[in-house]
């Protein structure tokens, strides 16, 4: 009984994850940020900022982000 | 020292500093190698094992999974024996046993779709551990490697190397205001909420929830229930309720934005902030464009470094109000003896990277990263965790999981919670960044 009932919690599992990995997409809008991810292969799995492959390069592109907002704001305090 | 100085070796907490700290030495003596993970797939699971470099195979993984399967079993079973806990050779069958679960979670959390939807290994962890553990029931030899808490005490010590300071300054004031005076604030009023107004009777459920939902779900959470001994039922829930909102958050958040056409800096603040992983907080920042995703995750970076302070704050109050019912105040020696010690190699990992590695090293920060963390101390920190998930798994039962949810309270707070971390966060964003500091980015 008990082997039948793991088959059984298998197959739902297996169904389950099947589901999610065959490309299913919800409709309309609410598939929209999956088309995205999709679409640019972006991974939305990581669960901490260390498993992102570029997270350097993002706080980079913030420092640099950041550096020409104060220079835009000194040059317009200028003029 | 209540129990002599015997404890140093007879205690699980001191062996988790013991182990994580060999790894730490290791991998700074670079004598430890570029440990294995397993590969992203898209269509053939084979490729998952394979080492693909421009389109050529080079190898496999095959053998180096087998080596740090049995690196790890080692590893272990000498604080197993130690402590004196199980019998080593079976420890070291049933570690194997777990090992490979967790070598199928990882393959099924890497599939390019199963990606593209933000489910994480944790989850096919904990859903095959409770698949076998609900049908079959674990069987002893299985049981014999499931040790949940020393897996997860590892993981933490091992976290504490990616908990660097400097990360916090990333965003300026800014940053620092979304990410840090919302965080505490939303712990605070969701711990309230839940004991005075939805008397919740797990106290521990209470803090594990509200860490997760206003820290970083997943990652708090484990490092909340070591901090106040939590039972597996709980860090299950509270995992649970996470990934499932994270997603849907995930989903529906930049679409809001979008649709009330906020100022896509602001919104990518308000997403980093609320959106429990980190993950799929680049997924919606990215919806906004390039700029809005990397400051959305910047600012959830910043959030997950609090992860140290809290579960160093939650470890005191826990000792000191929680399980102090004497209504005395607690001596020192006490506090001491009750403290969960594994925090301490948390905290002196990370204080250890952030103000003696980090200005020790030559050329920036990154440097340290890419020799000392991203090859070995970080990929191990998510094989402990991995593992400690497929051990929740396999002790759990749904029965005891039904008990805990005292009626729907814990998914009452998660959405009371969560509300008010939406609506608090963007305050605080709007005010840091669109009035106090308009020119900040």
């Amino acid at each position: 009984m008990k082997y039948f009932r793991f088959i059984i919690g298998l197959a739902a599992l297996a169904l389950f994850y099947s589901l999610f990995a065959s490309g299913l997409n919800p409709p309309g809008i609410t598939g929209e940020v999956l088309r995205h991810n999709r679409a640019n292969n972006i991974n939305a799995s990581p669960l901490w900022y260390r498993d992102l492959e570029d997270i350097n390069s993002y706080e980079r592109d913030v420092h640099r982000m950041r550096e020409e907002a104060r220079l835009r704001a000194e040059s317009a305090d200028r003029n | 020292m209540k129990g002599g100085f015997s404890v140093l070796w007879k205690e699980e907490d001191w062996w988790a500093i013991w182990l994580g700290f060999i790894i730490i030495i290791g991998a700074l003596l670079e004598i430890v190698p570029k440990v294995p993970k397993v590969g992203g797939w898209t269509d053939n699971p084979l490729n998952a094992f394979l080492l693909i470099k421009d389109d050529v195979t080079t190898g496999n993984i095959i053998v180096p999974l087998i080596a740090l399967m049995i690196a790890l079993a080692v590893l272990t079973s000498i604080a197993i024996g130690f402590m004196k806990v199980a019998n080593i050779g079976k420890y070291i069958v049933g570690f194997c046993g777990v090992f490979v679960i967790g070598v199928i979670a990882y393959w099924m959390s890497n599939q390019a779709e199963i990606k593209y939807w933000g489910l994480s290994y944790a989850l096919w962890a904990l859903l095959i551990g409770l698949l076998i553990s609900n049908t079959l029931k674990t069987p002893k030899w299985l049981l014999a490697g499931a040790r949940t808490e020393l897996y997860i005490k590892i993981g933490l010590v091992l976290l504490g190397c990616e908990i660097l300071f400097n990360k916090i300054i990333s965003l300026g004031i800014p940053g620092l205001m979304v990410a840090w005076i919302v965080t505490p604030v939303v712990i605070i009023f969701m711990y309230m909420f839940a004991i005075r107004k939805l008397k919740m009777k797990n106290k521990e459920l209470a803090i594990i929830v509200s860490a997760a939902t206003s820290v970083c779900g997943v990652s708090a959470a484990i490092a909340t229930a070591a901090a106040c001994r939590g039972k597996k039922e709980d860090l299950t829930l509270a995992v649970g309720l996470s990934l499932v909102f994270t997603v849907l958050m995930m989903f529906f958040m930049p679409l809001a934005i979008k649709w009330v056409g906020m100022n896509h800096i602001l919104g990518a603040a308000w997403m980093g902030g609320t959106i429990d992983s980190t993950g799929a907080v680049v997924a919606a920042g990215s919806m906004l464009g390039p700029d809005a995703m990397k400051v959305a995750a910047v600012v959830k970076m910043i959030q997950n470094v609090l992860i140290g302070l809290v579960a160093f704050f939650v470890a005191i109050y826990w000792v000191t109000k929680v399980e102090n019912d004497s209504g005395r105040k607690a001596s020192a020696m006490e506090i001491w003896y009750r403290f969960p010690k594994f925090v301490i190699g948390f905290v002196a990992a990370s204080l250890l990277f952030s103000f003696v590695i980090m200005p020790l090293t030559p050329g920036d920060f990154s440097e340290v990263e890419n020799r000392f963390i991203n090859p070995v101390t970080h990929i191990l920190q998510n094989w402990f965790f991995c593992l400690a998930f497929v051990s929740i798994g396999l002790e759990s039962n749904f029965k005891d999981l039904a008990s805990k949810m005292e009626g729907g309270k814990p998914m009452i707070l998660y959405v009371v919670g969560q509300s008010f971390n939406l609506i608090l966060t963007i305050a605080v964003a709007w005010l840091a960044f669109m009035v106090l500091f308009p020119h900040a980015i």
